[in-house]
């Protein structure tokens, strides 16, 4: 169950940012080596660094665009093969084996074949499908298979055709579903691609940023880039579930 | 009644489940533009009756099923609306594809004004009261221009007071184009209250143990109208002495 923010909540969230930001002064203080753990000001400082870099937009939109790219084609995939193996069970136990092998095999594996197969732009989209297709596939099938039964054979018997029978009954049915799979694969999804973005390293991209401070051994940027990565992931789950909020009215009536 | 000659029969009917023989060679018949009420013990098969009517579900045999061909709507125990629908979109539903625009617009708005829920057509499922959810399961049937309306006990689960509003309402609805019903109840009241016709079930395999004609006459009539209490009195006994059947051969009374 997900806890509501209260506004009591909230101000236990701030107290909890304040002491990791304490805790972590205090142990850089007592490392007292800024190459090895900078300190939270020159982090914030880093990150100044990095906005004010020719390349930081470009960097951060192009990895914006992967992730999405390959989020939005796992949507698609995921979405159809999901609706049918969902109607069809011959086609769900077919289709099995091959999600459990994409979500079982090891995201690094994934990572190093796509490094073999195609270009350096190519393989954090190809990543970023891989990871969030089985979350959404699956989240789609589950939607469906909780579909009220009992919903569609009343619009059966008013001899409602089978393609408003699927917009109308089944897709609403499994929107929640489809967005909490989404938002989830956001989550991975945003890290895995990062992961692919380093090994790859493609000309602009977040990835490859953290991989050159990494090289020159500026810490401060790589926690920098670390925070701006943590915020990105911030700012897309909570773009989709005030995307469902807008679209789902009808939930707050139950 | 206009309609007199005309009749729809399901002859010869036999399904089973497993070892369970729900029906055996099962014949019934409904006049048009009557309401028929299929009374009897809860868990008896009716239904299933209902199911093969509606072509939900296939028996092992079957002689003769008028009710295949015709277009039928249904209100069922729950009110099976769409949650994601408001009042007005869930009426319109079911006649999107028969009628344009206007129409639909038209018929929803006439039927909602009929159950007396127009004020609520903006309204999600959700904020309403089982009754109301139940009015506008009834408005859906009706707006639909079916040959039969087949009715799984609509009443189940309301109190008392509301049961009685919703019954009304659905008379009021019924009044209009005296369509063909199918009613199933396992409530004695109900059955005299709204039947031309009330057929007494026993089973399984179910048999009609008694047929008893009525026309309508207990529609609007007091509940200490003495035909009315004899009636009900005398097919409460007749049903109890089936309940005592059911029980001896084991099966349950539940569902």
């Amino acid at each position: 169950m997900r806890d509501f923010i209260t506004s009591k909540n909230r101000k236990i969230i701030w107290f909890s940012i304040a002491c990791l930001l304490g805790i972590w002064q205090m142990i850089s203080g007592l490392i007292s080596s800024e190459i090895i753990f900078p300190s939270p000001f020159s982090v914030f400082k880093g990150i100044g660094l990095i906005v004010r870099d020719d390349s930081f937009w470009i960097s951060v939109l192009s990895t914006v665009k992967r992730g999405l790219l390959g989020i939005l084609i796992s949507m698609l995939a995921g979405c159809t093969l999901g609706v049918f193996a969902g109607l069809k069970k011959g086609a769900r136990v077919f289709l099995r084996p091959y999600v459990s092998l994409i979500r079982t095999t090891p995201v690094v594996v994934l990572i190093l074949i796509a490094l073999i197969w195609m270009s350096a732009d190519l393989v954090p989209v190809f990543i970023s499908f891989l990871i969030s297709f089985p979350i959404i596939y699956t989240n789609t099938v589950q939607g469906m298979l909780n579909v009220d039964k009992s919903l569609v054979d009343m619009a059966k018997v008013y001899r409602v055709s089978k393609g408003r029978i699927l917009r109308e009954i089944y897709l609403p049915s499994i929107s929640s579903y489809l967005t909490a799979g989404v938002s989830t694969a956001m989550g991975i999804g945003w890290k895995a691609v990062i992961a692919a973005e380093i090994l790859s390293q493609p000309k602009y991209s977040i990835g490859t940023r953290l991989m050159e401070a990494k090289i020159y051994l500026e810490i401060d940027r790589v926690f920098a880039w670390a925070l701006l990565a943590v915020a990105l992931s911030f700012i897309f789950d909570n773009l989709v579930r005030i995307v469902e909020k807008r679209t789902v009215k009808w939930k707050t009536t139950l | 009644m206009e309609n007199d000659s005309v009749r729809y029969n399901i002859e010869g009917m036999s399904l089973r489940y497993d070892n369970l023989i729900l029906y055996k060679n099962f014949d019934m018949e409904v006049k048009k533009g009557s309401i028929v009420c299929l009374l009897g013990p809860s868990g008896c098969g009716k239904t299933t009756l209902l199911n093969v009517m509606g072509n939900l579900e296939k028996p092992d045999a079957m002689a003769k099923n008028d009710f295949e061909a015709l277009s039928k709507s249904y209100i069922f125990q729950e009110h099976r609306l769409l949650p994601w629908k408001t009042v007005y979109e869930n009426v319109a539903f079911v006649i999107k594809e028969i009628f344009d625009e206007n129409r639909v617009k038209e018929l929803v708005e006439e039927y909602l004004n009929k159950v007396e829920l127009i004020e609520f057509k903006g309204y999600y499922p959700g904020e309403l009261s089982g009754g109301m959810k139940q009015r506008v399961a009834i408005a859906r049937a009706f707006v639909y221009p079916s040959d039969v309306l087949i009715m799984d006990e609509p009443f189940k689960g309301l109190d008392i007071r509301t049961k009685r509003i919703v019954m009304e309402t659905f008379l009021k609805a019924w009044e209009k184009d005296k369509r063909t019903v199918v009613f199933v109840t396992h409530d004695v009241e109900e059955a005299v209250r709204l039947g031309d016709e009330i057929h007494i079930l026993q089973g399984p395999p179910v048999k009609v143990l008694e047929k008893i004609q009525t026309d309508g006459a207990f529609r609007n009539i007091r509940t200490e109208n003495k035909e009315f209490r004899d009636l009900r009195d005398r097919l409460k006994c007749l049903l109890d002495g089936v309940c005592e059947v059911l029980s001896e051969t084991g099966v349950s009374d539940d569902e």
